[in-house]
């Protein structure tokens, strides 16, 4: 790659910029508890009606919705659709559903953006869902094959059949795979890798992971996220509505988290359930606008899209590394440095990842090696990074977290006031993405 | 007119469609009926009734209506009745009908799509074969008891011969209507088709059977055993003992007709020919009673009120194209109104005041849905699509985009002002915002508005027996364009509407007022409070006025009277008793005590409620139930008639429904205006001025009443 080619572009159109004018999330609870009732489609339905009618705008309005989502829903596999659908979107609405593992709500998003540039929408209702509650459980091949024999018979015998070679083996059911189909790999064993190959010390990731906890706990008791999220009730009983990331942990020390044995590499491993983001539910959406529209619809907007950009790399390299080569491409193509940003919103799916990319970022190495640059793209100021706290802390719906670090970003440079921003994500496939913000 | 149009095909079938002209749905008159007999003599004696030679070969029944098929005999004729013969040769000629399409050398074949009702369902009970369309507007039913009727063209006689005694009796009695798929269960309907096929089938089926292609099995066997257990003399002897005894529990002497249908069944038992006789003389003697007129002249009002559209009462045609409302509050009316309109494709946003009341409001809706799932009405993606249709919160976010506002909150003025205050200017120009209230008059909310022509006043009801009645107030203000709206949409979520003047407070209100406060001035005087419950449950109340008392809450209805008496002056000052029960935190069902002390629900009676009546032991007399009945009625009638005097209600008609569906009032009565034409005026006149004498102004009648006992003019054409 040449970055040094690339020169700033503005990523405006003819309507002026993107702008985000609202965006909405539910907590992020943990996967098998208080959302244990819900789909995804119930959850993307919850955030699209809400959204709706807070921002009280015309449904008529929407062009497009695009949902970002990872797991499959074999009762919706167009899932935008059908949020579309249960939310009161017109049915007129085309919607269409994206998925590029944890970068799914992102690259939701980034569609969104780029339909509004190129003229073809005004108006995009993106967002990302995920439900790992409620994630699907298939058929092993071989009872998926005698499945498919079987309905092929005409008579009571014949469709039996096929069932009378069954070994134990064709009952298990097939999980979706978590690992590497390229590599074979899990994504904690590549953690584990990027730790080794990168030296972060089990005590870094420690403290980093207590980090996240720490200002995600101090986030909630200062009633931040509750701008951004919803209070949502639990059919069947609606009592007791859930109105907080139950992940957080606001107790936690660093000796409860040295405790805890490797979860992956058992015998000289570093990565813990401690130091990872824990498999969670949740959804995020965010209303996108030409700044024209939004204008002329008299909305405020939270923040405008400055630029966006994606990377790939050999998953067979360090897996989860995108944001090291997808972050000074995005900043290049906004004209702007490192150093320029007021926040900066890491997914954190493990400490090992975020902070071999944080030293990846400070390192003149890594940019003459992999980057093809002359320099580093600079040194962060950890104040800077995650200032409520990251996925370690307040959970990881593999296709939302995309989208909340968007909104968690933007709501923080409203905070401090502050004008530039960038939100990254790694994701499976070693596909990373950096989108820059700016809020003036 | 004639209803009846006749066509022969080339293949010699004869269509006989039904279409009654400028009606919405197919009702058999006399003219009909003679028509029939006509058509059935010239086809018995082999004349043909058009001019090439064609002989005809069967006939097919069928209605020109997409959503009616017959529904039943047009009542509005059987006013005319004045003599119980009369009544009798109608029925005699109408049996004379089916039994000719029974015996006819010809098959029959009825293509029934849209609602088959009691005459209806007793002229295909005699056809041959019996087809039906499988929609949602094909439904049967034997629905002339809710007139205080028997079926009268062998209902009574072909019906348990076809589906068998205890289902027809079920049937009869019950006036439940069935949909196609359980009436092909039944065996009282022999195929189910599409819709679209209706027609083509029933002239194949009628083709084949003149052809002796097809041989069409009468009845639905339902196997021997059955047969055995449930159709012989023992098990029906017993079966007639059990109906006859729940019959009779109906406490309402002005009830006949369910003791006379069981007795026309269980004569034809043992003789076809002595049941039809039994049917058309008890039918002779029904349709001439003072119940059974009241029951048809309100079915008539009911019909007339719920035809009525908000053209129709403003001269404004609107298209309802109302998709999203917000409805405040959490509590029966709240929830009801937002369950219905989600049921009808609305979507609602719920505003509670707090957590508990935007998760109650959530589950109420959720249960109206799954109880709609558990009981097989709609299926579960139904379900989630309705339920998804609601969302609810506590500030009045979603509020902008609504286009009817539904204010249920507590009845409390300042709620009341300060939520239209707070939520009229977030509203687009064109919504429009219901007050709701039992106590307030609308005049006085839409004073405070910025667009008063858009705020109207409603009254709901959320006892289940009356929900289906709305009763909605307006002021000299109220936009004509935003009433049309109003009546169209509640209209499509099925209610019965009623427009008042709500200058001094709803319709409905002040006629219960008067019924409260007289109830309560009859215990003063030494009435016992249970003998007054049970007058009124006697003459066919749900339940007495204390209980309803109660159920309103004390303190509400302090309240409201005390509104409506200052602004009627000093003719009637509000009930002493009912400022000492507030006082003594006595307020009814919701804080467990008020003339009853509740448990779990339940009520009883509470005798220490006596120590707030300051009865004279000089004036304590007993009094007949007739007596306390009376005292309590005119009470009611003189208020209603007040009420049209000051223009408060547009039509007596509508005065009768609002009374019959927003009070409970009994049906056989027919509500006020009714119950002035069937005693006459110049005795209910008689009656107020004596009563007048003896009680004061409270009793004094409007001139109207005057009026009408001069000229005889009744407040209904019969």
């Amino acid at each position: 790659m040449d970055f040094s080619s690339v020169e700033r572009v503005n990523q405006v159109n003819k309507n002026g910029r993107v702008a985000i004018v609202y965006g909405l999330r539910t907590p992020f609870v943990k996967s098998g508890t208080l959302f244990r009732n819900l789909s995804s489609l119930d959850l993307g339905k919850i955030v699209t009606g809400e959204l709706l009618n807070r921002t009280e705008i015309d449904p008529e309005e929407l062009d497009k919705v695009i949902f970002g989502t990872v797991l499959p829903s074999i009762k919706t596999s167009n899932l935008a659709r059908e949020i579309s659908l249960g939310s009161g979107v017109p049915v007129t609405t085309p919607a269409f559903t994206v998925t590029s593992a944890c970068a799914s709500a992102t690259q939701a998003f980034t569609d969104g953006v780029s339909s509004i540039l190129s003229g073809d929408s005004d108006v995009v209702l993106v967002g990302g869902v995920e439900s790992i509650s409620d994630f699907p459980v298939l058929f092993s091949k071989g009872f998926r094959n005698m499945l498919f024999d079987s309905s092929k018979g005409k008579t009571i015998l014949e469709k039996a059949k096929p069932f009378l070679k069954m070994g134990v083996s064709d009952i298990a059911p097939d999980v979706p795979a978590i690992a590497e189909r390229s590599t074979g790999l899990t994504m904690g064993e590549s953690a584990e890798k990027m730790a080794r190959q990168n030296q972060i010390s089990r005590r870094d990731q420690d403290e980093f992971a207590l980090r996240s906890h720490t200002l995600a706990s101090k986030a909630q008791k200062e009633e931040i996220f509750r701008r951004e999220m919803i209070k949502t009730f639990i059919p069947p009983n609606f009592e007791e509505p859930i109105f907080t990331d139950n992940s957080v942990k606001s107790d936690l020390t660093i000796e409860t988290l040295t405790e805890l044995k490797p979860a992956f590499d058992k015998e000289y491993g570093t990565v813990t359930s401690g130091n990872s983001a824990p498999l969670s539910d949740g959804a995020c959406a965010l209303l996108l606008m030409s700044e024209e529209r939004a204008k002329a619809l008299g909305f405020k907007p939270l923040g405008y899209v400055r630029s966006y950009a994606y990377s790939a790399l050999d998953p067979g390299d360090q897996l989860l590394m995108g944001p090291a080569y997808s972050t000074p491409a995005a900043l290049d193509k906004a004209g702007l440095k490192l150093k320029d940003m007021d926040i900066l919103e890491i997914h954190e799916a493990f400490s090992a990842q975020v902070l071999s990319n944080i030293r990846a970022f400070a390192s003149k190495k890594f940019a003459e090696e992999k980057l093809s640059r002359t320099k580093a793209l600079g040194d962060i100021d950890m104040d800077k990074v995650n200032v409520t706290g990251g996925s370690i802390a307040i959970g990881h719906p593999f296709g939302a977290t995309g989208g909340r670090i968007i909104l968690t970003l933007l709501y923080a440079l409203q905070r401090r006031q502050a004008n530039f921003g960038l939100a990254t994500v790694c994701a499976a496939g070693g596909l990373g993405a950096t989108v820059v913000l700016e809020r003036e | 007119m004639n209803s009846i149009s006749f066509e022969l095909n080339k293949n010699g079938i004869a269509i006989l469609s039904i279409d009654s002209p400028g009606n919405p749905s197919n009702k058999l008159n006399q003219v009909d009926i003679n028509w029939m007999l006509e058509f059935l003599s010239n086809i018995d004696r082999q004349l043909d009734m058009i001019e090439n030679e064609n002989e005809i070969r069967a006939v097919v029944i069928y209605s020109s209506k997409n959503k009616s098929f017959i529904n039943g005999a047009e009542i509005r004729e059987y006013l005319n009745f004045t003599l119980a013969d009369e009544g009798r040769g109608y029925s005699l000629r109408a049996q004379e009908v089916t039994e000719k399409i029974e015996s006819s050398r010809v098959p029959f074949v009825a293509a029934v799509g849209g609602s088959c009702l009691g005459m209806g369902l007793e002229l295909i009970l005699a056809c041959t074969y019996r087809i039906a369309s499988e929609n949602l507007e094909t439904y049967f039913g034997m629905n002339g008891l809710q007139n205080g009727l028997i079926p009268c063209s062998g209902g009574t006689q072909r019906l348990p011969r076809l589906i068998g005694t205890r289902e027809a009796l079920d049937l009869i009695l019950s006036g439940e209507t069935l949909d196609t798929n359980y009436a092909k269960d039944l065996g009282l309907i022999d195929e189910v088709v599409p819709n679209e096929l209706l027609l083509d089938i029933s002239l194949e089926r009628a083709l084949q059977i003149s052809n002796k292609e097809f041989k069409p099995r009468r009845g639905h066997f339902k196997g021997i055993q059955h047969t055995i257990v449930n159709e012989n003399p023992i098990a029906r002897k017993k079966l007639f003992n059990d109906v006859r005894k729940q019959a009779s529990k109906d406490r309402r002497p002005s009830i006949n007709a369910p003791i006379m249908a069981i007795e026309a069944l269980e004569v034809g038992m043992s003789s076809f020919n002595r049941g039809l006789h039994v049917e058309s003389v008890y039918f002779g003697e029904l349709v001439v009673s003072t119940a059974t007129r009241s029951l048809i002249r309100t079915q008539m009002a009911l019909e007339k009120v719920k035809d009525q559209s908000g053209f129709s009462k403003t001269g404004i045609d609107t298209k309802c194209d109302i998709h999203k409302i917000a409805v405040v509050g959490a509590n029966n009316l709240s929830n009801e109104i937002s369950s219905l309109a989600a049921d009808h494709g609305v979507r609602v946003r719920l505003r509670g005041r707090d957590d508990e009341e935007v998760g109650s409001s959530l589950k109420h809706c959720y249960d109206y849905f799954k109880d709609k799932y558990d009981n097989q009405e709609i299926n579960e993606l139904d379900f989630e699509h309705r339920f998804d249709l609601i969302s609810a919160t506590t500030d009045y976010s979603g509020f902008k985009r609504a286009q009817m506002i539904f204010e249920c909150g507590e009845e409390d003025l300042k709620f009341k002002l300060d939520a239209l205050k707070e939520i009229e200017p977030i509203l687009q120009m064109d919504a429009i915002y219901l007050s709701s209230s039992f106590v307030y008059p609308v005049a006085g909310i839409t004073a405070n508005s910025i667009l008063p022509g858009r705020v109207l006043g409603t009254r709901m009801f959320d006892n289940t027996d009356s929900s289906e009645f709305v009763e909605i107030s307006v002021t000299d203000d109220t936009s004509k364009t935003a009433l049309s709206e109003v009546i169209e949409f509640l209209k499509r979520l099925g209610k019965i509407v009623i427009v008042v003047n709500g200058a001094t407070g709803s319709y409905t209100t002040r006629l219960q007022l008067a019924y409260f406060n007289e109830s309560l001035n009859l215990v003063s005087e030494g009435v016992s409070i249970e003998a007054v419950e049970d007058s009124m449950t006697r003459l066919g109340f749900e339940e007495g006025p204390f209980m309803t008392i109660d159920r309103l809450g004390i303190d509400l209805v302090l309240k409201a009277s005390n509104l409506i008496y200052q602004v009627q002056g000093d003719k009637i000052k509000s009930h002493p008793s009912l400022g000492l029960l507030v006082s003594n935190e006595r307020l009814g069902v919701k804080n467990g005590q008020g003339f009853y002390k509740y448990h779990k629900g339940q009520g009883r009676f509470d005798k220490s409620v006596y120590k707030f009546f300051p009865v004279h032991s000089e004036k304590s007399e007993s009094m007949t139930n007739k007596e306390i009945q009376e005292r309590i009625m005119l009470a009611i009638i003189n208020e209603a008639l007040i009420c049209l005097e000051e223009k408060i209600i547009d039509s007596p008609q509508e005065g009768d429904i609002a009374a019959l569906l927003g009070l409970g009032f009994p049906s056989v009565i027919g509500g006020p205006f009714n119950y002035v034409d069937s005693e006459g005026a110049g005795e209910i006149l008689k009656k107020l001025h004596n009563l007048s004498v003896k009680y004061g102004t409270r009793y004094t009648s409007p001139v109207l009443l005057k009026d009408a006992s001069v000229s005889g003019n009744k407040f209904y054409d019969n």
